[in-house]
């Protein structure tokens, strides 16, 4: 039972980390834009694609989780997507960049240390570790998918005697 | 009060879930479709392929507090930009609003007076690029070709040619002269530009307008202030329309 209830917390917990991560960066597309350019990986004709198309998956992959549907699959995509974030934060690190991560909102240039990229880093693994959760416990309470759900535990009821 | 209900567990696979499950889908993958193609309208540049000034009329002058005025003289309306050429938002401001900002001070609807800061010189690998393209873009205006100074400004926050915050390489005053050329500037200016004989005088144009900026009650750059108003162009496309 409290299987499904940490499940249920996981579910919710990692949907609102999608849904917040990815209203923040619908709302300053021109903050995304710069913080996907800074990271110095992709060229200029894939900065804004990419700068428009990530906050909406996120949400989708938030909404997903909220309603409870394909959980599994979802939380799938969810640490595929969490370990290429981790890997890019990495990989800024290790050449030495100077920039906010714009994992929820900011980003371009910024003022950080080793400490900064440490703690997005081992806050991404925090989120990794609900989702990995999710892949083998996918079943939880208040869920719309088939596969998600929780079955129904009511025990039938005794026909009732005139 | 005779009830033949028996009460049956709710299998699995009813098709109740199914079509709400469906129906799930298809409205996330239309929210997120649409979100989509909305974000990318409302971040990609207006009036593409305008290009910058064309209009013979429209007059540029370096004034002696060195802000730069680009526009015909009777142009009905007058705003202030304040921006850093090493500032990766103002360079996205230019992106967005700089080719419909260029149809509009054609068209006489608006005069720009370009106040060009260099705050962000600390960021850029030289230490002083900012100042030095303050240097250059006042060379290009002083020529009197507003053309080549639209041109000019343009290509200083392209993406292709405006240098990274924190990078490991910015433009020498060669390479900016060169940009100037590129951009249709006078043999004059890239000469002003390569022997860096403004760049003394560009440091303090860039302090007077820093405070400039700070007194006009913008919080940073890009700021676009009309009559002693901030507007909000970063967030509002439709700015330059409705000056």
């Amino acid at each position: 039972m409290w299987i499904k209830v940490v499940s249920l917390l996981a579910r919710l917990s990692l949907a609102a980390v999608w849904l917040v991560s990815g209203a923040l960066k619908v709302a300053d597309p021109a903050q995304t834009i710069i913080a996907v350019r800074a990271y110095q990986l992709l060229p200029e004709d894939l900065v804004r694609p990419v700068a428009n198309t990530l906050p909406f998956f996120e949400i989708a992959l938030g909404l997903l989780l909220l309603i409870g549907l394909a959980v599994r699959a979802t939380a799938s995509v969810s640490a595929v997507l969490l370990l290429v974030l981790i890997g890019v934060i990495v990989s800024v690190w290790a050449r030495g960049l100077s920039i906010d991560c714009g994992c929820f909102g900011g980003g371009g240039a910024a003022d950080v240390n080793g400490w900064d990229y440490a703690e997005e880093i081992l806050r991404d693994v925090g989120f990794l570790a609900l989702a990995v959760w999710l892949i083998v416990f996918p079943r939880s309470p208040f869920a719309l998918g088939l596969r998600s759900r929780t079955p129904f535990s009511v025990t039938p009821q005794q026909t009732m005697a005139e | 009060m005779s009830s033949k209900n028996k009460y049956n567990p709710q299998p699995e696979s009813s098709r109740s879930t199914y079509i709400l499950g469906g129906l799930a889908v298809l409205v996330i993958a239309v929210l997120v479709i649409g979100g989509v193609i909305w974000q990318s309208n409302r971040s990609k540049p207006r009036n593409d392929g305008y290009g910058g000034v064309q209009n013979s009329e429209v007059q540029v002058a370096l004034q002696a507090d060195g802000v730069v005025l680009l526009g015909k003289p009777d142009a009905a309306t007058t705003v202030d930009l304040f921006e850093d050429p090493m500032c990766p938002y103002c360079a996205e401001l230019e992106n967005k609003n700089g080719q419909e900002l260029a149809q509009s001070i054609d068209d006489g609807k608006v005069a720009v007076r370009y106040h060009v800061l260099n705050f962000l010189n600390r960021l850029s690998a030289s230490g002083d690029y900012s100042t030095r393209a303050v240097a250059a873009s006042e060379c290009v205006a002083e020529t009197g070709d507003a053309v080549a100074y639209s041109a000019f400004h343009a290509a200083l926050f392209s993406p292709a040619n405006q240098p990274k915050e924190n990078g490991s390489s910015d433009h020498t005053n060669e390479e900016l002269a060169q940009i100037a050329r590129d951009a249709g500037a006078s043999d004059a200016a890239a000469e002003c530009i390569t022997t860096g004989a403004k760049v003394e005088q560009a440091g303090a144009h860039a302090e007077a307008g820093r405070q400039a900026l700070a007194a006009s009650g913008a919080t940073g750059t890009p700021a676009v202030v009309k009559d002693g108003t901030v507007i909000d162009a970063l967030s509002n496309e439709n700015w330059v329309s409705q000056l």
